[in-house]
């Protein structure tokens, strides 16, 4: 964490004490070059007082920044972030979250999520895998220093999500069981039609759905089969086994319900695999 | 050397005018010497200033104790270059059973002679009946 210059100039004891004898001298206090003489202790005790005052100014300049600010003072600084310190959590650490924090409220960025896992103690990597539980979803894979992450490590970096979820740009993401659609079998096609028209009319539908899915928009399972149902009289039964976003087709991505995709650029329906 | 000065309890002295008196020359040694010799290390809150005799205290009077009361004194008022070794010229004499003086003297070209600015009594402890 770089350390911000901060313009105040700042006199210590000694930087106090030099001055003094520097102005001394000139007006004939020659033995205020020596210590323990009249002169100069009079003006070290003034100096000490006002090396301390000097302290006070520093100590409260430092902390009105957040890349100085040390203790109480950095407390008080990120409490403006909804920020609190967790039980014997150091200073630098503390920046740490807050930095984040002010970086998730400015540009709401995927670094911002990775930074507040990466900030844990006993995490060595942070692998993001998006679109793992659907459009918009991401998971995170932690790999510990030593090891897989413990069980308070997991539940620390639950924590910093959600931390940074509330702070409102990220929603939190309500993942119910996978489901899916129809178990039963395969898309059935009422008798005399095309199969491959059957097919093309689903995944158009499915297509236009999830297209016209705006951000921040439920996900909602029941619109999507109808959507899909309704899509031509020839579809009456299908089963939507594979599901991808981003191009590529794969067996383990499933359809959830009441989930919201967060950005419009993730809302890029790929191929729909339905059979 | 010229300083505010001060009395030898350590009190500003008013000039009578509205400012402090000052000193020059063997007076200022003077009030150096007697700050010094009688302040204790940690007298003093910045420096580590004093000849500690009171370290004295409780020391069987003898040459050794007298010894080391004068080269304590020494120390005190030479090691920042204030006085300068040869400058400085301290005796320490049994003056009781269980006392013994200090005398500091100063010798330097503009004095002349040896100036004896000080001496203090140091009482130590009461000898055995």
């Amino acid at each position: 964490m770089p350390c911000a210059t901060v313009p105040l100039i700042n006199k210590t004891l000694t930087d106090l004490n030099t001055s003094s004898v520097a102005r001394l001298l000139p007006l004939g206090y020659t033995d205020a070059q020596y210590t323990g003489t009249a002169v100069r202790n009079i003006v070290e005790s003034v100096n000490i007082s006002l090396s301390s005052f000097y302290g006070d100014l520093n100590y409260g300049l430092l902390n009105y920044a957040l890349s100085t600010a040390t203790g109480t003072g950095l407390d008080a600084l990120v409490f403006l972030l909804g920020i609190t310190r967790r039980a014997g959590e150091s200073d630098a650490n503390l920046v740490y979250r807050a930095t984040n924090a002010l970086t998730v409220a400015g540009t709401a960025n995927l670094t911002a999520l990775l930074d507040a896992l990466f900030a844990l103690d006993g995490i060595a990597d942070v692998i993001a895998v998006p679109f793992t539980q659907g459009i918009g979803s991401i998971s995170f894979y932690l790999i510990g220093t030593a090891g897989i992450p413990s069980v308070t490590t997991q539940a620390l970096a639950t924590a910093a999500l959600t931390e940074i979820l509330a702070a409102g740009a990220y929603a939190i993401v309500d993942l119910p069981n996978p489901v899916l659609l129809n178990a039963a079998g395969t898309l059935t096609i009422a008798p005399g039609n095309s199969l491959a028209v059957g097919e093309a009319l689903a995944q158009t539908a499915a297509t236009r759905y999830l297209a016209n899915l705006s951000m921040g928009a439920p996900f909602i399972v029941t619109a999507f089969e109808a959507a899909i149902l309704g899509a031509g009289t020839q579809i009456v039964d299908f089963n939507l086994v594979s599901m991808s976003v981003t191009g590529a087709t794969g067996t383990q991505e499933l359809i959830v319900a009441n989930y919201q995709p967060f950005f419009s650029d993730q809302i890029q329906p790929g191929v729909l695999l339905i059979q | 050397m010229h300083d505010i000065a001060v009395s030898p309890s350590y009190d500003l002295i008013p000039n009578g005018a509205g400012g402090l008196t000052e000193v020059d020359g063997l007076a200022t040694d003077l009030q150096d010497v007697n700050y010094r010799v009688l302040t204790n290390n940690q007298d003093h809150l910045l420096w580590p200033l004093g000849a500690n005799l009171e370290d004295l205290i409780g020391q069987p009077n003898t040459a050794a104790t007298g010894a080391l009361g004068e080269a304590s004194i020494v120390k005190a008022l030479t090691y920042d270059g204030r006085f300068g070794q040869n400058a400085v010229q301290v005796s320490g004499v049994p003056i009781s059973a269980n006392e013994i003086e200090f005398a500091v003297g100063l010798v330097s070209a503009m004095y002349r002679t040896s100036a004896a600015v000080l001496t203090t009594v140091v009482e130590l402890e009461s000898p055995t009946t």
